[in-house]
């Protein structure tokens, strides 16, 4: 635990320092964080003809009232954090590989019915809104990652762990 | 959910029933949530910057880093800067933390409880140090920035101890202070996992 907790916090500070790099931003966080804002209006326009994306903004065609997608949001650093703990959790290379695919899709995921519900709720109660927006979803996202890396670890164990002897060990006559 | 995930889905629903009455106790008692976080943030940036922190003071929901740090308007007004930020942003670990101990069926709550609220105020206070920092070191400009004695190394630093503050602590922190308390649940999953395995 000692060891994993170490690798982690390690591991953590060296990613979000990549993040915040202009060529890190420019190549993959703001053409993720367009791409997350047109998936998210792709799912609204299914039941909501109003919903419209514009760059990482997604706004409401009828009142004009929108929500930007802005670092924090756009569930990266949650993907980072879940990263750095398969990555420091000692597991083999395949599992992890897949833990971090699998883990990253189920983080976004959700993180899109984060943005779904905060469009909906910009556009009903401002101070609801913001409620959700800097306490309940940023907890629950924090909770999601907490929850697939719960998962993952459990596969890992189940895949690698020998099963605990059943039995007593009884000294030989 | 597969029967062999139930450990963890009964977790996980435990913990988001309990998140809202626990985000709706801890949203009621911010003022007193916030207090010792900003108070020890204010006492450590007087500590490291004596020459221009004077102190904190608190209007409503937010906090103010008193300066004598001389501040140029357009209209060619000066005045001092005086940084101001919403604690409660970085906080809401106080009441995620609860929510994770209880999900998490945890004993000894009587003294996990407040020893866990007590870790928190260290990062919480980080948090809130660096959004004022970002203010000064950053936002206020390159005059300010020097008057305050930062360098472009330093006024880097403070752009990566706030994005550490603002996307990182507030959310990670209590995870890691439940784990740190209570890993039963942790150590559960793993025996569960080993002895379903497939070897």
């Amino acid at each position: 635990m000692i060891r994993f907790l170490l690798v982690f916090m390690l591991l953590l500070p060296v990613l979000m320092v990549l993040e915040l790099t202009a060529p890190a931003q420019q190549w993959f966080v703001l053409p993720w964080t367009s791409l997350l804002t047109r998936i998210t209006a792709f799912l609204l326009s299914a039941f909501d003809a109003n919903a419209m994306s514009y760059g990482k903004i997604l706004l409401d065609t009828r009142s004009g009232i929108g929500v930007s997608v802005e670092a924090g949001c756009n569930g990266v650093e949650a993907c980072l954090i879940l990263l750095a703990a398969m990555l420091a959790y000692p597991a083999p290379w395949k599992l992890k590989l897949l833990g971090i695919l699998g883990g990253s899709v189920a983080v976004q995921a959700v993180n899109v019915l984060r943005v779904i519900s905060l469009f909906y709720l910009a556009r009903w109660d401002k101070d609801f809104f913001e409620f959700a927006h800097l306490y309940l979803w940023q907890a629950l996202i924090m909770l999601d990652v907490l929850i697939v890396w719960l998962v993952w670890i459990r596969i890992v164990a189940q895949r690698t762990l020998p099963p605990p002897p059943s039995t007593p060990l009884v000294a030989g006559a | 959910m597969e029967k062999h995930f139930s450990i963890i889905g009964g977790f996980f629903l435990r913990t988001v029933l309990l998140l809202i009455p626990m985000l709706a106790l801890w949203y009621w008692a911010r003022e007193w949530v916030v207090a010792p976080p900003a108070w020890l943030a204010g006492k450590a940036l007087q500590f490291q910057f004596p020459s221009w922190v004077l102190g904190i003071e608190r209007e409503g929901l937010h906090h103010v880093l008193l300066t004598n740090l001389k501040v140029v308007t357009p209209n060619r007004q000066v005045g001092e800067l005086t940084p101001e930020i919403r604690a409660l942003s970085y906080c809401y670990g106080s009441a995620l933390l609860p929510a994770l101990l209880l999900g998490g069926q945890a004993r000894k709550l009587w003294w996990k409880l407040p020893a866990g609220l007590a870790l928190l105020i260290p990062f919480q206070a980080w948090s809130i140090a660096f959004a004022w920092l970002l203010q000064v070191a950053v936002q206020a400009g390159p005059q300010v920035a020097s008057e305050a004695g930062f360098s472009a190394m330093g006024m880097n630093l403070v752009a990566a101890g706030y994005q550490f503050g603002y996307l990182i602590f507030p959310a990670l922190a209590p995870v890691l202070v439940w784990l740190a308390l209570d890993r039963r649940l942790m150590a559960t999953v793993l025996l569960e996992g080993s002895l379903s395995g497939k070897h």
